[in-house]
């Protein structure tokens, strides 16, 4: 009988059906007769179990992961008796009725023929297998174990190999009998690798250069003048946002309240596009993430970076800051869920709660803090919230983190709450997972140079500063009619500050003369300057005051103004006495710095934590990167669950090749020695071969070693799997391998949203490539800058409307993207305004050069303009056929409207513009084939 | 378990044959069954999307019998006063003035629940305000059942029969992050969990392809309320759409162009369908080709099917009239609630509705005029809506929830020299259920008798999710994802005692 909500399509049972398939088969179907340890216990057991009884814990000193280790039982004796489930804790406790006295302690009880299983293999007398394995030691994990650089294997089909990647793949596919896809056209190489590379599609004329080159080198070529040009940092800049959680700030936006990440962190966002064209190493990258204020404490360039921590920030409760930063510092470069273990051990890897808080323990100290940059004004120093106040975000400066609270210790707590703090413990010291040596994590404060606790000393802020005083002088020294009170507040402010940088360089330069001397010169210079300014504003604010009144006298709706000027004129009165008594009294040596004043050391903690992750011995920093770098190449990761390389991940489709990258990648610049497609088998490129030259060799440049991305990148695009069409329908792989796991063919992919949106604007030729700067306000559809400009936050509105329809990345978890086909994305296409008017500026563009051909002709030209622009590739016949009948119905139908509304000026036009229309619609369009 | 036809998966190593994928997508399909393929993550992206290899994907199959196809979960952004509304503490006005200590009966503030039911956002502890505040509105029984309604509730009480409160509901969040919390189950300083609506969008997608399946009137009532519709690591797919209630702008680029017409638009659609169609020669079996032919055809005729839900023409006076369209005071709440019905209707899953705007109940003081002027804007309207699903059959197809995020305080709230409000209450508070699935005239759960706590266990916020997933045939703990771990309390448990 078919119930009304059996609405499903039937297609969509394939993938129940596959769920009941991967169930274990005592779930799927309860068995008469026998029951199997292996099939129908075990299965229980170890989803049910193991976590505190098998290979990570043993608690009660009993394990289950094994037949005889249940027999043998735990801590308290023996938990079976064979034959007697009644007798049996094993039974006792999983049907125990009482849920705080039931097992599992956590989850529902087992279900009804679980428990069947256990008892009846119990009363069967609990036949043990032989030689059954335990459970592996969760240390020897595949992404635990040091990187071992595999060999290259030995295949059949040398000759398709261009590089070792291509080894790896075809190993696999030979070994199930596959073989790779033909190469793609060149169109469709060209566009992909330049939609991969930069974001954008290749215009017409680097299309037709492609074509017309036939250098054997001509891919390679193009793939270095990509790799090489400004548009490959903006485009996978925004990859990497998306790992790293690039967020505007936020809180509550709609009321210019700052509570989340934070307003300048755009420089961030600019560091990172920059060091990936700078193709800065990504051990580096990470280093400067988590501690460029330690490690280059001076270098404003890089300590934007720390951008990664203040993403984190949350000014509410700081306890948030710092689980963020825990979670997603190991999410993102380690491929682990420490935030697992925030409220008990971890039940998957080898994570204690205390690890949790090691973790922690490396934050503690953090704060924020806002620098003055050269040119702009001063943002003032950072505020803390204070409760129920708002805080707008500052416009100028930037932002960064520091160790503010030295001696920061970390407690653990209770069940994630904060307030359930464990007493009698005493503080956990900072460091990674005991398991992967990050207790061993060496320490060491850091001491700062002067210029990184005290920005005042920056050369900059003193000439600016100078220049800003000198100036307010000179304006004063040209009043007309001449003011002798502001003359002199002027000139003594100047005096002061001049004294004040006096001090200063007296102070920290080293062998500096009577920095006693001079700091009571610019403290007593800085009190009379006060003086001066007091008494200017006394008279001031008692002009303003006399004014007000006869103001007042003359107009009683004036009046109520009289009472604000009294009491500034008051405060002034106030001050001016402030500043006399300060003026008269004992010279001090203490003077107003020309910065905020932080403290001069700080802790290590994070540089101690950027060299354990960037350390080549650390087995997971590359592989997960690797994973992340190759996703972005091929839309499917190698190890499926980007974010967590730990035992309830996903085992990785090709893992000799993910360790030959991440090997590779980490050092030995020799081992990606390109070579001709036409040179011997793969066995030449073990790594101790020199490196091969040729017409396909892109000489490595001088700044290539270990961590690069950019030869990561092209090791990976010039392979010969990259290189494979996409199309496959009728080989064998489409019957044995249709969800391309072992990449028999290239995997297309749809394309992100900045990807679709930005490749509109550049086809159309309107897209500002203007790089860098504030975040650029996100609403409406009328932005001509590339998408990865405009602010991006986790509230409503955090999204450009028109990326949110293609999956606009989730600015507080996005290691993966989504890629939904949905009709909204259609509507977006046609509706949009952003699609109507960029297509009607190309269509006006082809027109201004095939209009004056004969009409015969014209549309034609036009069809094949349209398709090389938009789609990298010329229209087959059958194509042409149908844009020419489309053009002429859509012109036809615009001449008969034309009489009573008249939509275009000219039909023929208007047509033209709906062509371009439908191919920015078109499948291949938002698909990198 | 399901019960499934039998069929060989492992024959195409585990994965579903592609040859019946493309007898399937075949345009000769039916429609709205492949609506539901490209509403929903399913097979559309099979080949590459992030949760490929999820071992129990949803199917848009109900895990077991359904009692609800759709449901519309309507919220009243602020708190209201549980007190003032569907759980009467007459003590109240017997020791109005006193502390809680002077009233001889347990102090609630002593109570262990106390502090484990109110957790702050921000590092600091909220203040407890211990001397009682007498209700503000008289109560009355109605029905056979007897429940007692205050009077500011006068149409609504006249459908008691057909309600079921739940009187012992409670959460964490002691501030307006708590609009949150009841739509995710989790407190703000937790992890995130996608809201209640994306869940069943994820686990039953569409009934109807033209409509987005969790649509969202009146919302998010605010940019950090956004969570409460967000569907996080489902999936932007599956978050709620926000629909506004002028069909000539329904959604975002929901309309052509003005200067477009519809002949030439359809030409172009198909220019669009012809030219993919001739490109897919190449691609026979590409699945996403074909799902984005298809997407275009639905996209044509979403642009018709949203408007014309959201038209009122076709609705008789009366209806409106019932609805208080033809008032000022009840406009936005009944023409909201209106065109929830409209959706249901037309197959939507879930429509989050917000009669009455963010934080509008919000009653730090003046708590009586204030409830009285919001109670007169939901009242009408939602007694249609319950009205209304009868009359038109629909009462066993639709679940209606009618929720707030905290109660009220039973203590006055004296901060700040005000003196006729209560302050934020998550130690109890009561939600009603109506409709499909549900007893009606059913009261379930207490709280004590100054209306302070919720009695143990209560009910935290996710056993309305897992009622309103049971009700619609779905079980939680099937729909999780791997790698994001739900608690127990994510995942609530249904509130059986309300069930028909």
């Amino acid at each position: 009988m078919k119930h009304w909500y059996s609405d499903a399509h039937p297609m969509r049972k394939g993938c129940a059906l596959l769920a009941c398939c991967l169930l274990p088969a005592a779930a799927a179907q309860p068995q008469r007769g026998a029951v199997s340890y292996v099939r129908d216990v075990k299965p229980v057991l170890r989803a049910r179990c193991y976590s505190c009884h098998g290979a990570l814990k043993q608690e009660g000193g009993l394990r289950l992961d094994t037949a005889q280790s249940i027999r043998r039982g735990g801590a308290r004796g023996p938990i079976l008796v064979a034959g007697r489930a009644d007798q049996s804790r094993l039974w006792l406790r999983v049907a125990e009725k009482e849920s705080t006295r039931r097992m599992p302690p956590e989850g529902e009880a087992l279900s009804a023929a679980e428990l069947a299983h256990v008892r009846d293999w119990i009363g069967q007398g609990a036949p043990t297998p032989e030689r059954e394995a335990a459970e592996a030691d969760p240390r020897q994990h595949w992404a635990f174990r040091p990187v071992v650089r595999p060999a290259i294997p030995r295949v059949r089909n040398a000759g398709w190999v261009r590089n070792p990647v291509d080894a790896f793949v075809l190993a696999e596919l030979e070994q199930r009998g596959l073989t790779p896809a033909p190469p793609a056209s060149p169109e469709t190489l060209l566009r992909r690798i330049t939609l991969d590379l930069t974001g954008l599609p290749p215009t017409r004329e680097e299309l037709h250069a492609f074509l017309a080159d036939r250098a054997p080198d001509a891919y390679e070529k193009v793939v270095d003048r990509l790799l090489a040009g400004p548009a490959y940092g903006e485009r996978w800049g925004r990859h990497w946002m998306d790992v790293w959680r690039y967020s505007d700030w936020y809180g509550r936006r709609d009321q210019n309240d700052v509570r989340n990440s934070y307003a300048l962190i755009w420089r961030w966002r600019d560091w990172i596009i920059r060091s990936l064209n700078e193709d800065r190493g990504y051990d580096r990258m990470v280093t400067e993430m988590l501690a460029a204020d330690e490690v280059c404490p001076e270098d404003d360039q890089a300590i934007v970076a720390t951008g990664f921590l203040v993403r984190n920030w949350y000014s509410l409760n700081y306890n948030q800051w710092m689980r963020d930063a825990v979670e997603h510092t190991s999410k993102a470069f380690l491929g682990l869920t420490v935030n697992c273990a925030h409220c008990h051990d971890h039940k998957y890897d080898p994570i204690t709660n205390k690890d949790y808080f090691a973790f922690r323990a490396v934050f503690e100290p953090l704060e924020l803090r806002r620098d003055r940059v050269a040119g702009e004004a001063d943002p003032g120093p950072f505020q803390k919230y204070i409760y129920a106040s708002s805080t707008a975000p500052v416009k100028s400066g930037l932002i960064r983190i520091f160790d503010e609270k030295l001696d920061a210790q970390t407690f653990r707590y209770h069940k994630g709450d904060e307030r359930n703090r464990v007493e009698g413990e005493g503080a956990v010291s900072p460091g990674g997972p005991a398991f992967l040596g990050g207790d061993r994590m060496r320490v060491a404060p850091v001491p700062l140079p002067p210029a990184a606790w005290y920005p005042g000393l920056k050369s900059f802020i003193v000439t600016e500063d100078l220049e800003s005083a000198e100036k307010a002088a000179a304006a004063a020294r040209h009043l007309a009619p001449a003011d002798p009170l502001r003359l002199a507040a002027a000139e003594a402010v100047l005096a002061a500050l001049q004294a004040r940088i006096a001090a200063d360089r007296a102070r920290y330069t080293p062998g500096g003369s009577d920095a006693a001397g001079a700091a009571r010169s610019a403290a007593r210079l800085e009190t009379q300057a006060a003086l001066r300014v007091a008494e200017e504003q006394a008279v001031l604010t008692e002009r303003a005051l006399t004014a007000a009144r006869e103001k007042a006298a003359a107009d009683p709706k004036a009046a109520a103004a009289v009472k604000p000027a009294e009491e500034k004129a008051k405060a002034a009165q106030a001050a001016l006495s402030t500043a006399r008594t300060a003026a008269a009294g004992d010279p001090k040596e203490q003077y107003t710095p020309l910065s905020p004043v932080y403290p001069k050391t700080s802790t290590g903690r994070r540089r101690a934590l950027a060299a354990w992750i960037t350390s080549p011995t650390n087995p997971l920093t590359p592989r997960v990167a690797v994973n992340h770098i190759w996703m972005r190449h091929f839309g499917r990761p190698l190890v499926d669950t980007v974010f967590d390389f730990g035992r309830n991940g996903k085992a990785p489709s090709h893992p000799a090749l993910l360790d030959w990258l991440a090997s590779l990648w980490v050092g030995n610049p020799d081992a990606d020695a390109p070579r001709h497609s036409n040179s011997d088998a793969p066995a030449g490129l073990r790594k101790k071969e020199p490196p091969a030259t040729g017409p396909a060799m892109t000489p490595e440049k001088p700044e290539a070693r270990g961590w690069s991305m950019k030869r990561i990148h092209r090791l990976l695009v010039t392979s010969a799997t990259y290189r494979m069409a996409s199309a496959g329908s009728g080989r064998a792989g489409a019957a044995r391998d249709p969800e391309n796991r072992f990449l028999w063919r290239f995997p297309s992919r749809r394309l992100e949203a900045e990807a679709v949106r930005d490749s509109i604007l550049y086809a159309a030729g309107n897209l500002d490539r203007t790089m860098g700067g504030p975040e650029l306000d996100n609403r409406g559809d009328d932005g001509l800058r590339r998408s990865l400009y405009y602010s991006v936050y986790a509230e409503e509105g955090g999204a450009m409307r028109f990326l949110n329809t293609f999956d606009a990345p989730d600015p507080c978890d996005c290691y993966r993207r989504t890629d939904s086909v949905v009709p909204q994305q259609a509507l977006a296409l046609t509706n949009s305004r952003l699609s109507r008017e960029q297509s009607a500026a190309l269509a006006t563009k082809f027109w201004a050069v095939v209009g004056s051909e004969p009409p015969a002709r014209r549309s034609d030209a036009l069809v094949t303009a349209a398709f090389e622009q938009v789609l990298t590739r010329r229209p087959t016949p059958a194509e042409r056929v149908a844009c020419r009948e489309f053009l002429l119905r859509q012109a036809a139908l615009y001449r008969i409207q034309a009489a009573a509304s008249a939509p275009a000026a000219d039909p023929e036009r208007r047509a033209g513009e709906s062509l371009v229309q439908a191919l920015f619609s078109h499948h291949e369009f938002v698909t990198l084939r | 378990m399901k019960h499934l036809p039998s069929g060989s998966m492992a024959a195409a190593g585990g994965r579903r044959p592609r040859r019946a994928f493309l007898a399937d997508l075949g345009m000769g399909c039916t429609g709205m069954a492949l609506g539901s393929l490209l509403m929903q993550d399913g097979v559309v992206r099979a080949d590459s999307a992030a949760r490929a290899d999820t071992a129990e994907r949803p199917d848009g199959r109900p895990h077991h019998r359904p009692r609800a196809r759709s449901v519309i979960w309507v919220f009243l952004s602020g708190g209201y006063s549980h007190l003032e509304t569907f759980d009467p503490k007459p003590a109240l006005n017997q020791h109005a003035g006193k502390t809680f200590a002077a009233t001889g009966l347990p102090d609630p503030v002593k109570s262990p629940l106390h502090d484990a039911r109110s957790r702050s956002v921000v590092t600091m502890k909220r203040e407890t305000f211990p001397k009682i505040f007498p209700l503000q509105v008289g109560f009355r029984k109605y029905g056979q059942s007897g429940i007692e309604i205050s009077d500011w509730w006068p149409h609504f009480a006249r459908c008691v029969d057909d309600v079921a409160f739940v009187r012992n509901m409670w959460t964490t969040d002691n501030d307006h992050a708590a609009e949150n919390q009841i739509h995710t189950g989790r407190h703000k300083l937790d992890e995130t969990q996608p809201s209640v609506g994306a869940w069943v969008k994820y686990g039953l997608g569409t009934r109807n392809e033209n409509l987005p399946a969790f649509a969202v009137l009146g919302g998010p009532t605010r940019a950090d309320t956004r969570e409460s519709l967000h569907a996080y690591y489902l999936g932007p797919e599956h978050s709620g759409i926000p629909l506004t209630l002028d069909p000539k702008n329904p959604l975002p680029y929901g309309i052509r162009g003005a200067d477009v017409r519809e002949d030439e638009q359809r030409n172009q659609y198909e220019l669009i369908g012809r030219l993919n169609r001739l490109a897919g020669v190449e691609y026979p079996d590409d699945p996403v080709l074909q799902a984005r032919i298809r997407s275009y055809e639905l996209a044509f005729r979403m642009q018709m099917a949203v408007p014309e839900a959201l038209g009122m023409d076709a609705e008789p006076a009366w209806v409106r009239q019932q609805y208080g369209l033809d008032d000022d005071v009840t406009r936005l709440a009944g023409h909201r609630l209106l065109v929830a019905r409209r959706l249901v209707e037309r197959g939507v899953r879930f429509v989050q509705v917000y009669p009455t705007p963010y934080g509008a109940w919000d009653s730090h003081r003046t708590l009586k005029p204030l409830h009285t002027k919001l109670s007169a804007q939901v009242d009408r309207p939602i007694a249609a809506l319950l009205q209304d699903l009868k009359q038109r059959g629909l009462w066993d197809d639709v679940l209606v929830v009618f929720c707030t995020e905290f109660g009220r305080t039973p203590g006055v709230e004296e901060r700040a020299g005000a003196t006729d409000g209560r302050d934020h209450h998550p130690h109890g508070f009561t939600v009603w259920f109506a409709g499909a699935g549900i007893r009606g005239g059913t009261v379930e759960g207490a709280t004590d008798e100054l209306g302070f706590h919720a009695s143990e266990p209560g009910h935290y916020v996710t056993d309305m999710h897992a009622t309103v997933l049971d009700l619609m045939g779905l079980d939680a703990r099937r729909l999780v994802v791997p790698g994001r771990k739900r608690l127990e309390m994510d995942l609530g448990k249904p509130i059986r005692g309300i069930y028909a």
